[in-house]
């Protein structure tokens, strides 16, 4: 009998390292990826493979923040309308990319420093602090100040473009879409991730947004270093504290007054941003907030931010109001703003989606209609999820077809969901009416 | 008296910029309007001439190196990651040269002789850090020795050859090249495989498409 190919592979360790380190470098990825599946001890069955390989590809997205996700996660307005596996799919997945090694955090500050870290700070943490989506936070001081410095991987931009390509059919298949449909929103969210990869655009966003909203109480920003900063490089003030994701589990309900004075600072936060900046860090998620031993919100990672144009702002908000969500006429006139009834929907359609509009918009303007609002409300989350699991099954909808809405409505919608989310994280009790009004706000 | 480097420098801008061959060790130095013992008080033929532009480029990655102080100090695959990023620094002042010798990179299996010296200190520089590695238990020991540093020239070659390629900005391609496929090479010897393989797979993946 002849051996199976496999089986003529040297068993031992040095001899597989030694004949894949020469086979594998003058063929290059092909043979890794072969080689991969072996090394693995599993049958290298097609199917196996094609499975390790999406699972892989899944994992690389949630790395970079999910691009499949993301954009999944954005048209179906909630992750609860994902199906079960797929998000566990998502969470499970771990970071995988490695840390960059010393010498090339060496070469890149010498590239845009042309200083070693050792030459720029007094100190430099020689481990990664933080592995951030796309690079890792080390900490740094000069005298006694702290720095936090981040650094990015080298060819992050190019894989995330490659990323999507890859991912752009399963996205579709997922989300029930065409490619055609699909595209017009993957291309916003592949803009937002290639300028998350520019280090300068954060530094000048950060910059921007903090000193707007400096004077907002209980709200804190690090301080940018611009001279130090570059692309790849990012230098601010270190803030020290727990992360709202450490503080929330630590205080999980004794120290209600103290969550709510954070939910209010959040709040303000994003409030102010939305109805008076007209530009929004667009991440709200609780890796990226730290509390700082006076209770104050220190607000960290301004990679993504969102320009809300004029007229979206407006027909967009034009929905937080009773009036209008319970008058027929105008809510189309407000949806059809917001693409997400067209003109050539039959009038059955159009019906239907005001019907189903109605009820979603009503929900989620809930806490700013009623003015203060108690997050903590486990009933109304749950309200908005049992929505949500029945829209997803609902086979009206289905037809007709869910790439619906505003490409500008993907990044705000994920923006107020996150907050949301937050809030009820923290179980606070806010005022949602502050910084509504632009006017009022100019005049005082 | 002519210096070695001269030598090397005309002989380059010879390669590059000429279209006529260099007949002989006496027209390049009539060229040059030196006596043709003059060449010969430093090489025995252009290709010992060109050998010495080799190993000059893996002498000065070495010199460069010792001046590094936290260089002592990294661990063997941090390294060789050094080496590289040193190696590639100085290749790049001269890429048009390798460039117009990049067949000797695509087509590993024919070394020319004026490579093999800079191949063999390559190889006792990897010697060295191996040695160094298994000794600080950071690679596991080797029942037959060399057999391990074979796969290092081939990666060598691969790097060479990846560079050459390269058109990103920076060649910045090659330095996720370096970090990626020096990762996998030591995971390799001292571990975890799949991790590494499917990284660096993946990158190569992305090099094809
Ligand atoms: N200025 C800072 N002070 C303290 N920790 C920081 C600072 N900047 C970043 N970090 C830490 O590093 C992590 C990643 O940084 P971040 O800017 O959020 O990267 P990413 O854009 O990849 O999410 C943060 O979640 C936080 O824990
Ligand atoms: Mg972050």
């Amino acid at each position: 009998m002849t051996k199976k190919r496999q089986d003529s592979i040297p068993a031992g360790k040095v001899k597989r390292a030694s004949k894949f380190l020469s086979t594998g470098f003058k063929v290059g990825g092909n043979y890794v990826k072969h080689y991969a599946k072996k090394a693995t001890g599993g049958k290298v069955t097609q199917e196996s493979l094609d499975e390790a390989n999406a699972e892989d590809i899944y994992g690389l997205l949630s790395e970079l923040k999910g691009s499949v996700l993301k954009v999944a996660q954005m048209l179906s307005m909630e992750d609860q309308m994902l199906p079960l596996a797929y998000q566990e799919r998502f969470a499970l997945s771990q970071n995988r990319v490695p840390p960059l090694s010393g010498p090339l955090i060496k070469k890149t500050f010498m590239k845009y420093l042309g200083k070693k870290p050792s030459e720029v700070f007094d100190e430099f943490s020689s481990e990664a602090k933080y592995a951030a989506s796309i690079g890792q936070v080390h900490k740094a001081s000069i005298g006694d100040e702290n720095y936090a410095v981040k650094i990015q991987y080298p060819g992050v931009a190019d894989s995330i473009q490659s990323d999507l390509k890859i991912a752009r059919p399963l996205a579709a298949k997922l989300l029930n879409l065409s490619l055609k449909d699909l595209d017009y929103y993957v291309k916003e969210v592949e803009s937002k991730l290639i300028e998350e990869t520019d280090y300068v655009q954060e530094l000048s966003q950060g910059m921007y947004i903090s000193q707007k909203c400096n004077h907002l109480e209980g709200v804190v920003f690090p301080e940018f270093k611009k001279d130090l900063s570059s692309e790849k490089i990012l230098v601010m003030e270190w803030l020290d504290g727990p992360s709202l994701k450490d503080y929330i589990e630590k205080n999980k309900g004794t120290d209600r007054a103290g969550a709510d004075q954070i939910g209010q600072a959040l709040w303000n936060f994003y409030n102010y941003q939305v109805h008076q900046l007209g530009i929004v860090h667009a991440d709200p998620h609780p890796g990226n907030f730290v509390i700082t031993k006076e209770g104050n919100l220190g607000v960290l990672d301004f990679g993504c931010t969102k320009e809300i144009p004029e007229h979206f702002y407006n027909s967009f908000f034009a929905l937080i109001n009773k009036e209008v969500i319970d008058n027929d006429e105008m809510l189309m006139k407000y949806l059809i703003e917001l693409e997400i009834i067209k003109n050539e929907d039959t009038p059955d359609t159009k019906k239907y989606l005001i019907e189903v509009y109605r009820e979603i918009i009503g929900m989620v303007a809930e806490p700013i209609i009623a003015g203060k609002f108690d997050f903590s409300d486990r009933s109304y989350f749950e309200k908005i999820n049992n929505t949500g699991q029945a829209l997803s099954k609902d086979k009206k909808l289905k037809k007709i077809g869910t790439a619906r809405g505003s490409r500008h409505a993907i990044y705000i919608n994920r923006t107020y969901f996150g907050l949301y989310r937050l809030l009820h994280m923290l179980g606070a009790t806010v005022d949602t009416t502050t910084f509504m009004n632009k006017a009022e706000v100019a005049d005082a | 008296m002519v210096t070695s480097q001269r030598l090397k420098n005309n002989y380059i801008n010879h390669l590059l910029v000429d279209p006529e061959p260099l007949r002989s060790v006496l027209a390049f130095c009539k060229k040059l309007k030196i006596k043709e013992e003059e060449f010969y008080a430093h090489y025995s033929s252009f290709e010992s001439l060109e050998a010495d532009i080799w190993q000059g480029f893996f002498d000065d990655t070495i010199k460069s190196l010792g001046k590094e102080e936290e260089y002592e100090m990294y661990p063997v695959r941090e390294k060789m990651l050094f080496f590289y990023y040193t190696f590639f620094e100085i290749l790049k002042n001269n890429r048009s040269y390798v460039l117009y010798r990049q067949d000797a990179f695509t087509k590993p299996q024919k070394t020319p002789g004026y490579l093999k010296p800079f191949y063999k200190s390559f190889k006792n520089y990897v010697n060295e850090l191996v040695d160094e590695g298994v000794e600080g238990g950071e690679i596991i020991k080797l029942p037959i020795q060399g057999q391990l540093k074979n796969p290092f020239l081939a990666q060598l070659i691969f790097l060479i050859n990846f560079w050459c390629n390269d058109t990103s900005k920076n060649f910045e391609k090659t330095d996720e090249a370096i970090e990626k496929s020096v990762r996998l090479g030591f995971e390799l010897i001292s571990g975890g495989v799949f991790d590494a393989a499917v990284d660096f797979g993946k990158f190569m993946f992305r090099q094809f498409r």
